[in-house]
């Protein structure tokens, strides 16, 4: 018993100066700053593996144009540096949101897409995670799983774990093996969010993020529907091997689970129309004024 | 008892004040850049540009997310997510801080996840030229991004013509 408070003892002073409250919330999560260099690694992290559309590539000037247009409407307009959009040059289908509004689309993803409406979906999804702080989320479960391993490491050691030892070593006067601890924390936090990105944030998160997305899509003006349209059609390509490989050994929810999810929440929001946070959800936009551009930004797509 | 009640009076007014109709004290610039804007909407006119550092003073309550403040003799609207009371903030270590707050948070886990950390990264890993890569995506990919005023402007044309307004 007095081992196990030790433990909960340890846990808890080491986890301190990693995390701060976040404003009025007492949501516990990494400073803006902190955030923003998880977020650079994971983006370097794919650049090793994958390779962007070109800055001039009109594709790419549209993709932030549709992003922005909803980023800026958004409970989180900006972050630490702002957020950047970028595709990314395959034909896996997946669309990736990084900590600090790092986001990427493929071009795979674009292909199943039929107009403008489900380009922003796609991001207004991506976005609703920033929102969320769902990159940030699993940031601290990253950075607790090696606090609590190295925790337990220590006792069995007898020694203190680095948090307490950074708490009172200043940054500058940290030596080799203080350096080879830290970087850990940052090495396992980088892999674990690009992995998380990559996958899916978790079952509850992205069906969180498919209803904040249709709210961003409507605050945005464009057809909120739209995600539920998009979602419809990519269940079609579920059956696609590539498709089926992603999806496989994760806790992503199906296209056909989260359409579910998105009608229970139309639902809901059609019986008490007092208690939904924008009356134009429910409302089905026209997506025709924007049709023209959509075919000529993406007629390099087909 | 009758001597205490003009004091109660006073006192119980104060106290019994609702507290969301009482402005905050003064609240810090959490992100590099950011603005400030004439209504609250990142899409309405700039009224100044803040950098990471700069105090804000709250001049009303909270409403849908946006503060109404004044920096300067500037007075506008800005994003909650934006700013944070100083005692929570956690200063980055970047050379373009504002020194507004002073060094009232200077603590070593601040910078753990920093440049510093980052390019032990970036030598341990081999990763140069991704991170190069990454530097002209946040610069070059859109580059309107980096300044709040022609992002707005870009962002409005394009809302316009898209119907989407």
């Amino acid at each position: 018993m007095r081992t196990i408070g030790l433990v909960c003892l340890l846990m808890v002073s080491c986890s301190g100066s990693y995390k701060r409250q976040h404003g009025d919330s007492d949501k516990v999560i990494l400073s803006e700053s902190q955030e923003y260099y998880v977020g650079r690694s994971n983006c370097a992290k794919i650049f090793t593996k994958y390779k962007l559309l070109s800055h001039d590539n009109p594709l790419t000037t549209y993709v932030n144009q549709i992003g922005f247009s909803i980023a800026l409407k958004s409970n989180r307009p900006t972050t630490f540096k702002g957020y950047h959009f970028g595709v990314i040059d395959t034909e896996e289908v997946n669309a990736l949101a990084f900590a600090s509004g790092f986001i990427f689309v493929t071009t795979g993803i674009l292909k199943h897409t039929k107009s403008e409406d489900e380009i922003a979906a796609i991001l207004a999804h991506e976005i609703a995670h920033i929102n969320l702080h769902h990159p940030e989320n699993a940031a601290v479960v990253a950075i607790e799983q090696v606090e609590h391993a190295e925790a337990l490491e220590n006792i069995l050691k007898g020694i203190v774990g680095i948090g307490k030892l950074l708490k009172v070593k200043s940054f500058e006067k940290l030596d080799e093996k203080d350096w080879k601890r830290l970087f850990k924390y940052f090495d396992k936090t980088v892999n674990f969010c690009t992995d998380q990105a990559i996958k899916g944030y978790g079952r509850d998160q992205e069906l969180e993020a498919d209803i904040l997305a249709m709210q961003l899509l409507a605050r945005a003006n464009y057809n909120p529907f739209a995600i539920r349209n998009f979602l419809k059609r990519l269940n079609d390509i579920v059956p696609n091997p590539k498709f089926k490989d992603m999806l496989k050994g994760t806790d992503h929810p199906t296209p056909k689970e989260r359409t579910a999810n998105l009608d229970t929440f139309i639902k809901k929001c059609k019986e008490n129309p007092k208690e939904q946070p924008f009356d134009t959800v429910t409302t089905v936009r026209d997506e025709n004024p924007r049709m023209g551009r959509f075919l000529e930004k993406t007629k390099s797509l087909r | 008892m009758t001597s205490r009640l003009p004091l109660l009076l006073v006192v119980l007014p104060i106290i019994l004040q609702p507290k969301d109709s009482q402005p905050s004290k003064k609240l810090v610039v959490q992100v590099t850049k950011s603005a400030i804007y004439e209504e609250p909407d990142s899409i309405s006119e700039v009224v100044a540009i803040v950098v990471e550092g700069n105090l804000l003073e709250p001049t009303g309550p909270e409403t849908k997310g946006w503060i109404r403040v004044k920096f300067g003799d500037k007075v506008g609207y800005v994003n909650k997510s934006v700013v944070i009371p100083p005692e929570k903030w956690i200063p980055s270590s970047g050379d373009k801080v504002s020194k507004d707050v002073g060094k009232i948070n200077d603590n070593s886990g601040a910078k753990w996840f920093s440049p510093e950390v980052e390019k032990k990264y970036k030598e341990k890993n081999k990763m140069d030229k991704e991170f190069d890569t990454l530097d002209k995506f946040m610069s070059d990919w859109f580059p309107s991004k980096n300044d709040p005023k022609t992002l707005k402007n870009n962002i409005k044309d394009f809302i316009r013509d898209g119907k989407l307004n």
